[in-house]
């Protein structure tokens, strides 16, 4: 096994909190429009039984 | 006549021509769309899976239903992208977001993308089929059918299998492939079924036999495999740094999401209201695919037991479940078979895409001058951009060459491609935020304002799993780094001593056509717009080859009838995406074309009216300006792939697609001889032969007879005998009406269904002399 230099332990650190922060953020987009999208869906149904 | 459509010659007053920007579309609903989509997104199931679980173990349908969850947030991505009203394209987008350089390497990034889809699908496909052999001749074995258990090598088959696709295609899309929604929707029909059974025997088998859940995704439960870890193989990174040892298993499933891109290409087509419509599929699409590629992995993992998954349904997992399933085993081999027929549709399906898609673009960057127009050059006998056709299958044969037929290898390469698009579509998309202050539909959420800055929370945490993934792979995928980049630096190359060629060649033939053309912009077609009569003749031109039919027309019409020549603009898939701008859909092909056309006009001592609209369907474009100009015929040459009668039978479909209100109009095909058929589109009096008038008339002398029934009309015959006969087609005598007319048409061989449609080859030729 090769050591890790700081650099690489920065970079690698780096791309976890990327991953970790992006990730906490899309799930937020995620419930977000998947309620956006479903109020579409409903809004249009309610629309199309008037 | 206006004076804008005045052709006079080059170098007096420059010629007038009308662009339409807004593309002709025959517009589709949501669920035809999603259907699209998901016959490409829906494909990578039958080798996701497998795929992420050689690389990261037993673990990996978790990693498959989070990447299928995360897909509806680049969804959402492309929503935005496909709600703002930009034009130009792909390299277009890119380019203003990010500047030329980037925009290079993202559609280079695109274009291994498309390539690699073909092989992957090919050889997925090859390998359902070499397998379903393989278990039907060790069935036969087993059952004492068959001597000796004869195996086919899988790899082997699967390459040569793909390598016989691919060529098929290729021929296809030469001859130039008629793409239908309809097929999408059909095969997603029995998909629909395959899915619905597979999950439903999957539930039935677990509650049978019992089933154990997959390892939880947690960094203590990876197992990566050696090429699992390419240049950081050597290292202890995956398991001293814990998420990063999610962050490498996430990246080996991405490619479960790939076809993704197609959602915005299909975007131009759907019907109104387009954004609500496209909610709609982008919600059916999720739900869809999480269930198809998310379960069914998971059932895969969680029913066919290790030892054979690992080794004998290591590329088919599909069939592995079908295989494993709780029943008899005549069933479960016939559902197989079912599986294999229902892969065989949509991974080949999913090769002629490929082939189509990265046709579209590289047609589009050639347009905006990135590739030489060497690489445009029509075919001489069907009009396709043949060399860029060639050139995408022969990477993709030396593609499937290469790998093997082993799909992992394909399979690894291929994240490269889609995890790059997807990032540096987001990227534009976040840049575009700042930068793009037109028309923008829908924003993805949360977005949080500070200080009248707006922040795109939502937009900018999915560029960082992107990003962060992308950059990952570029550590752990060896195969994928070496061969995306060596093939994104190819075509960099490619791309950029073809821009420098073509911006010398381009400073003369801008100079040139602003010289000799005056391009009017016009959203929409309409007579006030154009400045054209009512009464027009249209003339469909796209080869300027063959203009003959132009000549009939100003040899047999009065020079007080306007002629309106019509180039339609076709924008494939894979282009369809945005807009074209003015300069894009009047290239340097209409220029000649047009210029052709003028010195035709100029040779009759006639004007004529100039006219290039964008489209995705010829036939649609046609019908719909000449609507719109009430022209009273349209007229066009004999096509060099089909006969009149199917010329007239697709024009006359795109006439009866068309929205209300729409008037009926006559179509002329000029042939080569000059000789000229004529139909008839839309509703009209047809046409009777001689022993059918004599045959009512003969009914109405024996029916006049009859006491009280003096009065009765010619036409009251027709009108009782129709409706007679509509009730009869729609009751029990249907069957028996449609053989009739089965034994009809095969006596008149050779025109196929040009009464389908409504149209008849024997109505009244208008412009005789």
């Amino acid at each position: 096994m090769t050591s890790t230099s700081p650099l690489t332990r920065l970079f690698l650190e780096t791309l976890q909190y990327m991953f970790g922060v992006g990730m906490i953020g899309a799930s937020v987009a995620f419930v977000l429009f998947l309620v956006d999208e479903l109020k579409t869906v409903v809004a249009d149904d309610a629309d199309s039984n008037h | 006549m206006p004076d804008a459509s005045k052709a006079s010659p080059p170098g007096q007053q420059r010629v007038r021509i009308v662009v339409a920007t807004s593309v002709m579309l025959t517009f589709i609903s949501f669920w035809r769309a999603a259907a699209i989509v998901l016959n490409d997104l829906g494909s990578s199931a039958f080798y996701a899976g497998p795929i992420a679980e050689q690389a990261v173990g037993k673990a990996a349908p978790w990693f498959i239903l989070g990447v299928m969850l995360f897909a509806f947030t680049v969804r959402a991505v492309y929503v935005e992208s496909c709600s703002m009203f930009v034009r130009g394209g792909v390299y277009r987008v890119v380019k203003e977001a990010l500047g030329g350089g980037l925009a290079k390497v993202s559609v280079s990034a695109l274009m291994f993308d498309y390539i690699l889809t073909g092989p992957i699908s090919g050889v997925s496909a090859g390998h359902y089929i070499s397998g379903l052999i393989n278990d039907l001749f060790h069935t036969a074995y087993t059952h004492g059918f068959s001597p000796v258990a004869f195996q086919v090598n899988e790899n082997m088959a699967a390459m040569v299998f793909a390598i016989i696709m691919t060529v098929y295609y290729w021929w296809q899309n030469t001859k130039g492939i008629e793409e239908s929604s309809d097929k999408a929707l059909q095969v997603m029909k029995i998909v629909t079924v395959m899915v619905v059974i597979s999950l439903g025997w999957s539930v039935i088998t677990l509650l049978k036999r019992g089933g154990q859940l997959p390892p939880l995704p947690f960094p203590s439960n990876l197992h990566f495999s050696p090429e699992a870890l390419g240049f950081i193989k050597n290292t202890n990174w995956a398991q001293t740094f814990g998420l990063f040892g999610v962050l490498v298993a996430f990246g080996h499933s991405v490619l479960a999401m790939s076809g993704e891109e197609t959602l915005a290409q299909v975007n131009r087509e759907l019907a109104h209201p387009k954004l609500t419509n496209l909610k709609k599929a982008a919600i059916v699409i999720g739900i869809y695919s999480f269930m198809f590629t998310g379960l069914i992995t998971l059932f895969g993992v969680m029913i066919v037991p290790d030892n054979v998954r690992t080794t004998v349904y290591k590329d088919n997992l599909i069939s592995g479940l079908a295989m494993s399933f709780y029943g008899p085993q005549i069933l479960r081999l016939i559902f197989q078979v079912f599986v294999v027929i229902v892969g065989f549709l949509m991974l080949s399906g999913a090769i002629n895409t490929s082939i189509i898609g990265a046709n579209g673009v590289l047609n589009r960057i050639s347009e905006d001058g990135v590739l030489t127009d060497w690489f445009r050059k029509p075919q001489k006998k069907y009009g396709t951009s043949y060399r860029i056709i060639n050139l995408i299958v022969v990477l993709q044969i030396i593609t499937i060459i290469a790998s093997g037929g082993n799909v992992y290898y394909l399979g690894e390469a291929y994240a490269f491609g889609v995890i790059w698009s997807f990032t540096f579509n987001s990227f534009s998309m976040l840049v575009l935020r700042f930068k793009f202050k037109g028309i923008r539909g829908w924003k993805m959420p949360p977005n949080i304002t500070i200080g009248g800055v707006e922040i795109p929370i939502g937009l900018g945490s999915v560029f960082l799993v992107l990003l962060s993934t992308a950059l990952t792979n570029l550590m752990t995928k060896s195969i994928a780094t070496v061969a995306g980049l060596s093939f994104t630096i190819m075509f960099l190359i490619i791309f950029t001593v073809s821009e420098r060629i073509n911006l010398r060649k381009y400073a003369n033939v801008q100079a040139s056509m602003k010289e000799h053309f005056q391009l009017l912009h016009r959203d929409t077609v309409d007579n006030q717009g154009v400045g054209i009569k009512p009464g027009n003749i249209l003339v469909a031109v796209r080869d300027y080859n063959t203009l003959n039919h132009l000549k009939w027309v100003l040899t047999h019409t009065s020079p007080d009838i306007d002629v309106v020549v019509l180039a339609a603009r076709l924008t494939g898939p894979g282009s369809a995406e945005y807009d074209l701008s003015m300069d894009q859909i009047f290239s340097d092909y209409e220029q000649t074309l047009f210029t052709r056309a003028v010195s035709v006009a100029e040779s009759f001592g006639r004007h004529i009216d100039l006219l290039v609209v964008p489209a995705r369907d010829v036939w649609s474009a046609i019908v719909q300006t000449a609507n719109a100009l009430e022209s009273s015929a349209i007229v066009a040459g004999l096509s060099s792939k089909m006969t009149s009668q199917e010329q007239a039978f697709y024009l006359g479909r795109a006439w009866e697609a068309m929205p209300e209100p729409k008037k009926q109009t006559l179509f002329q095909v000029v042939r080569p001889d000059m000789e000229v058929e004529t139909f008839r589109i839309g509703p009209h009096t047809p046409s009777m032969r001689t022993e059918d008038v004599h045959l009512v008339h003969r009914i109405w002398l024996d029916i006049t007879r009859v006491k009280g029934l003096e009065k009765v009309h010619h036409s009251d015959l027709v009108s009782m005998a129709l409706t007679r006969f509509a009730g009869e087609f729609t009751g029990r005598n249907r069957d028996e009406i449609i053989r009739d007319l089965r034994k009809l048409e095969e006596r008149r061989a050779g025109l196929p269904s040009a009464k389908q449609a409504g149209n008849e080859p024997d109505g009244p030729p208008v412009l005789r002399p």
